[in-house]
């Protein structure tokens, strides 16, 4: 591995842990002693003895997969809630076959730590009575994936999720998050690693432990191909190292048809096995979505729905569909709200088969293919640079240590393959990402209307230090293009960089101008520091910074916008990186 | 036991010997300097001692020029350069370069690994085409690894003297760390060859002591160690004039002013230290690292140029140096009447530039000359001639006569009237012909139309504020370090001094250390300037060989910096020494491997450097800001360890 990100890799390695192979096998003999319980339509069905059985064979037949997130503010209003939209889904023939419940993420929490943490507007599980509340209320299976088995409360909520047969338990990319006043991070893992134990011992009743990608890693990555790499990885951990089934969910953040689909085909082809798919559903994208005159946004749905069935009805994967409401981005939606959404894809299921003659599948295969290839050689990559940096590659618990430290950005630009070993961190993606996607275009755009504004080779000669103060780097790499375009000499210092170090990077290749980037809500005291120590060098800096300028002042709890206050320490504020170009060719 | 100091300075070099323990100066001599040839003029100097002075020396210390002439001239050997990290455009002052694999972070951790066997392969390509060699490396002063596995990797290769930008600094700039390497290599050969001829020199004078060499900050390095760092003995003539200054008017604080015949130099001691300039010394136009004394240098010398200014009845005075009416006139009698004959004509019919500049023949323009630079050789064989007289003997107009670029081209050397006229004008100094001092003076005042008196006042009070104003600007240079510009004080001065009429404002500078002077022309010129300041001027016995005093009587003086830094990703304190980097858990830990690693490094470099009975002084600076929490927030500690001693003689 590259020297610099072998040492950070290195200095991920957690001490002190219990060896995380005891906790799956405690896990496995504790699962033995809970009775998984069967779910409402499952247990009352005499075709399907579980819930994979049922999804598969749906897949079989040619049918679409359908799934509904649903998250109220009362546990009776929820039971309520599932009673109407399953008689619904039977007036209308519109046939549903999972709701997923939101809870509030208060239950992620063991009791004693609820009362610190904020409130939130959702319904909380109490017990297994509430549980079974839920699972029960009407004939359709119930799944619990979200704040369950990754979260710090993760054995209660498993257990609970198990007896009342939940088909999938999550989500797993939710390892990642943080909870408010809950910081033991080995606690909290052997309880993860002890109940993906529990699932283990459930593998022949098909209970799967479920991931949600674009809620972690995935969620920073530039390139859709990292996905899949990213996903091997967890799979690994799931399955060859617990012993428990995996399976996938996808696609809130991803809005190109092309690439969402081809991920789930390419996750797939690596993962599922005649027994069990890897896939559960494909959530609607919502970034395209509108905050005003909603009703637009069925366009934009609808079709992506329309796309993705005729993908299942073509591979038959088993690929089921997740509609997320038009007003997702103005309100939590209702369940009006819910069934109008549903109702328009499922009508969308209709006629899709008339398009199927007129459509040729073959680039999706060819993305397919190179994500299959690109997916395993990422995954092979994590393997062999975490053995390098003498991570124990067998022990699921410190893996999940490892990457709980491990910046999510880092780690795609360590093991990508136009990355890894090859001296540099900036990823050619294959497939961009939105996010990815959108970064390089606005560079594009920027550095086009730049030249039409005459202002071509506008920083010839010039050395700039660019930094970025946190973990991101989608600003650093817009900034640097854009800087680069216009002739600069960039000298890019990475991500997390300390003030110190900038300064003394800009003194090592003699020049005056830093440009740094924050996203974190650290600007202001990033600026202080900086413009504290660049006093002392006796040397004048142009700074500017850009990102997200704002940070939580004293006394306060939401952020507030603070360019003007780095303006008064003498930083150039504006967060524009074309100003800052036109300025920095006066100079 | 006598301390022999020498100065090659850029006209003339001086050498003392000098009783340490008495502090007495037992014998001097001033020759020209044989600027061609430094042991030329060395030798010269040795000749005006005796055989039983000379048996008494123990210790030889020299302060030369050569460093900075050899840069500026061109001369300097063939450099061969390896840089690691970014690669530069543009000219370096190298002969041939390459760049190598092997890359740092900004920390000092390493990105890339050196490859051994591409170094190797590198190095072969030089063998032949330099004579020493320089390594850079990227981050060099933050992680000193590369740059000494690349150097021992040519060492093994290459028979050829190797010197890393780290060892030569230890502050960040990549390029002008690479740049002062590179001005080192070239010079090696050249204070090589000078020592040498130092050797053979007192070899057949038979005098057995060590040879000192004075660096660019007024200290002493030992000649064999100056051989590996020939750079920092750049500006070392002013330095030694400072030491040499301080010593012979028993002073550690002063503002000293050495004026010459071209340029008055000033800078500032404190507690019996020169005072460095925080940017490096520039040489040749090459920024370098050298820590070298912080000079202001001024346009105004005993023999500068006094011309008519550009306001009427006004003068200028400098910046070109010429030479005075009344040495030219000791010489060349018929110049003073030549000038007393111009100065009767009607004012009307005086032209300074025509009249009032001499030119004399320096250099024979030889065969390539062009008919017209013959011409005028010619006219000058029996002595100098004025513009005028020149294009009369040649019946062409003065237009025509390329008297500018012969002096550029140094066939002739200009004359015209100087301070030292005034001097000799006014009767105060009488050492050359004072009639043609007098008669220059004259052709001056009646164009301006004063008389004699009035103009030698007038131009007495003209470089009395050159000086006062120069004064003011270095020490608010030094002081402040911020530039106040030279039109701007003279205006204040004029404006509000006490002479003035200045009926809203009146100002009183007092310099709050003393003035000491040293030059030829100081007595003349700087006790005014004392008064103005209210400060006692000293102008020490002596004064006129102070360069070589201060070479005499130099300390070796070592400092070695060290760094510690947190490095919070990993939670641990990384030191960075002179010879290598650790990693400690704790900060303790590391500032104490730190000091102990710096205080090793200045023992051993102050022995190689010729010190002995060192006495060493540590600085442990930590340093923190606070966070937006108002927490303090630990940034680094900062380590300097100073070792001072005196050179040790040959029977300590």
């Amino acid at each position: 591995m590259d020297s610099n990100a072998l040492q950070y890799l290195k200095s991920l390695k957690p001490h002190g842990h219990r060896d995380g192979r005891e906790c799956v096998r405690e896990g496995i003999e504790m699962g033995k002693t809970i009775a998984t319980g069967k779910s409402a339509f499952i247990g009352q069905n005499d075709q399907y003895k579980t819930h994979m059985e049922y999804k598969l064979d749906l897949a079989k037949q040619g049918k679409i997969y359908w799934n509904i997130l649903l998250g109220l503010a009362t546990l009776e209003e929820q039971v309520a809630a599932i009673k109407e939209l399953y008689g619904w889904s039977q007036r209308t023939g519109l046939d549903l076959h999972c709701i997923q419940m939101i809870a509030s993420g208060l239950i992620a929490l063991p009791k004693e730590y609820r009362d610190k943490a904020p409130a939130t507007t959702s319904f909380v599980m109490d017990g297994l009575a509430d549980y079974q509340a839920l699972a029960y209320a009407a004939p359709i299976d119930i799944t619990f994936n979200d704040y369950h088995l990754f979260s710090p409360n993760a054995l209660e909520t498993t257990i609970n999720a198990v007896k009342v047969g939940s088909p999938r338990i999550g989500d797993f990319t939710q390892f990642y998050w943080g909870y408010a006043g809950f910081n033991d991070d080995v606690q909290r893992f052997s309880d993860v690693v002890t109940s993906l134990g529990i699932l283990a011992s459930k593998r022949d009743e098909m209970i799967c432990a479920e991931t949600y990608l674009d809620d972690g890693y995935p969620g920073y990555f530039i390139d859709c191909a990292s996905y899949v790499g990213y996903a091997l990885l967890e799979h690994y951990i799931c399955t060859k190292l617990c012993g428990a089934r995996y399976v996938i969910s996808f696609g809130g953040l991803l809005s190109e048809n092309d690439t969402r689909c081809a991920i789930a085909m390419a996750l797939h082809e690596l993962m599922s096995t005649p027994d069990q798919t890897v896939l559960t559903y494909l959530n609607s994208s919502t970034n395209l979505q509108w905050d005003h005159d909603i009703h637009g946004n069925y366009g934009v749905s609808v079709p992506e729905m329309l796309f993705e069935i005729l993908v299942e009805k073509k591979y038959r994967m088993s690929l089921g569909v997740n509609p997320v409401s038009i007003t997702e981005k103005i309100k939590v939606a209702t369940l009006e709200d819910l069934e109008n959404i549903f109702a328009a894809g499922k009508r969308a299921e209709e006629k899709a088969e008339e398009w199927l003659p007129f459509m040729d599948f073959s680039k999706l295969e060819e993305m397919r293919d190179v994500m299959v290839r690109e997916g395993k050689v990422f995954f092979d990559n994590v393997l062999e640079g975490f053995r390098e940096a003498g991570i124990d590659v067998e022990d699921p618990l410190e893996l999940f240590l490892v990457l709980k430290q491990c910046n999510p950005i880092r780690f795609e630009q360590m093991f990508h393959s136009s990355t890894y070993k090859k001296g540099t961190d900036q990823i050619s993606p294959f497939y961009p990402t939105v996010l990815g996607r959108q970064t390089l275009e606005m560079r594009e755009e920027i550095v086009n209307s730049l030249h039409t504004d005459g202002l071509g080779g506008a920083l010839d000669g010039k050395k700039i230090v660019v930094g970025s103060g946190d973990a991101h780097t989608y600003g650093l790499v817009l900034v640097e293009g854009v800087l680069a375009g216009m002739g600069a000499d960039v000298i890019n210092a990475g991500v997390d960089v300390d003030p110190v170090d900038v300064l003394d990077l800009a003194d090592e290749v003699d020049t005056p101008y830093i440009g740094i980037s924050c996203h974190n809500g650290q600007a202001l005291d990033y600026g202080r520091q900086l413009m504290t120590l660049a006093k002392e060098r006796k040397r004048d800096y142009w700074v500017f910074m850009g990102g997200k300028l704002n940070a939580i002042l004293p006394g306060d709890s939401e952020p507030t916008e603070i360019a003007h206050l780095l303006k008064e320490l003498g930083i150039h504020s504006e967060n524009d990186i074309v100003e800052v170009v036109k300025k920095l060719h006066t100079r | 036991m006598l301390t022999l100091g020498i100065d090659t300075g850029g006209t003339y070099t001086d050498a003392v010997l000098l009783d340490p323990v008495a502090r007495h100066i037992v014998a001097k001599t001033k020759v020209f300097t044989t600027r061609h040839d430094l042991s030329s003029c060395i030798g010269d100097c040795m000749q005006a001692f005796s055989p039983e002075q000379l048996g008494r020396v123990s210790l030889v210390s020299l302060s030369t020029t050569l460093a900075t002439n050899s840069v500026v001239e061109g001369d300097t050997g063939r450099v061969g350069l390896l840089v690691m990290g970014r690669a530069y455009e543009g000219a370096m002052p190298v002969t041939m370069w390459r760049h190598i694999g092997g890359l740092l972070d900004i920390k000092g951790r390493v990105v890339h690994p050196i490859d051994p066997d591409e170094v190797t392969r590198v190095a072969a390509e030089f063998v032949g085409r330099v004579d020493a060699m320089a390594v850079s490396g990227f981050a060099s002063v933050r992680n000193p690894a590369h740059e000494l596995r690349v150097r021992d990797s040519i060492r093994e290769s290459l028979d050829l003297p190797v010197v890393c930008g780290h060892e030569l600094s230890s502050s960040l700039g990549h390029y002008d760390r690479t740049i002062t390497a590179a001005i080192n290599a070239g010079l090696i050969s050249k204070i090589e060859a000078l020592i040498q001829a130092v050797r053979n020199i007192m070899a057949a004078k038979r005098i057995t002591a060590p040879v000192m060499v004075v660096r660019g900050d007024g200290s002493l390095i030992r000649d064999d160690a100056a051989m590996t760092r020939p750079i920092e003995t750049i500006l070392s003539g002013p330095a030694a004039s400072i030491v040499g200054g301080l010593y012979l008017s028993g002073t550690t604080d002063a503002l000293l002013v050495d004026m010459g015949g071209t340029t008055t130099d000033i800078a500032h001691a404190h507690a019996g230290k020169v005072a460095i300039n925080p940017s490096g010394a520039m040489v040749g136009g090459w920024r370098t690292m050298v820590r070298a004394a912080e000079i202001a240098t001024f346009g105004i010398g005993g023999d500068s140029r006094i011309a008519a200014g550009a306001e009427p009845g006004s003068v200028e005075i400098g910046p070109r140096r010429v030479q005075p009416f009344c040495v030219a006139g000791s010489d060349n009698p018929h110049l003073a009447e030549s000038l007393a004959r111009a100065a009767s004509l009607p004012a009307g019919e005086i032209s300074l530039t025509s009249q009032g500049v001499y030119y004399r023949l320096l250099t024979d323009p030889g065969p390539t000359a062009t008919p017209i630079e013959a011409a005028v050789a010619s006219a000058l064989r029996d002595g100098p001639l004025c513009a005028a007289d020149i294009a009369m003997t040649l019946v062409v107009g003065e237009s025509h006569i390329p008297l500018d670029e012969m002096c550029r081209k140094s066939i002739l050397g200009a004359i015209s009237l100087t301070p030292t006229d005034i001097l000799h004008a006014s009767g105060e100094l009488a050492l050359w012909n004072s009639d043609a001092a007098r008669s220059g003076a004259l052709l001056f005042a009646k164009k301006l139309e004063l008389d004699s008196d009035e103009f030698v006042a007038k131009v007495r009070a003209d470089i009395n504020d050159i000086l006062v104003v120069s004064c003011l600007e270095s020490a608010i240079r030094f002081s402040c370090g911020k530039e106040i510009g030279n039109d701007a004080l003279r205006h204040l001065v004029r404006a509000t001094g006490d002479d003035g009429d200045n009926d809203v404002l009146t100002t009183n500078f007092r310099l709050k250390k003393k003035i000491v002077a040293v030059g030829a022309p100081v007595e003349a010129w700087l006790p005014p300037v004392g008064e103005f300041f209210a400060t006692p001027v000293v102008i020490p016995k002596h004064a006129e060989v102070a360069n070589a005093v201060g070479a005499a009587v130099g300390q070796v003086r070592v400092t070695v910096e060290a760094l510690v830094r947190p490095d919070r990703e990993r939670k641990i304190y990384r030191a960075h020494a002179p010879d290598g980097n650790a990693e400690f858990t704790t900060r303790d830990e590391a500032e104490q491997w730190a000091v102990e690693n710096a205080l090793r490094t200045a023992r051993e470099r102050i022995q190689e450097w010729g010190g002995a009975n060192a006495r060493a002084t540590e600085r442990i600076e930590p340093h923190h800001v606070v966070d937006g929490d108002g927490n303090p927030l630990y940034i680094e500690t900062k380590i300097s360890v100073e070792a001072v001693g005196n050179p040790s003689a040959i029977h300590d």
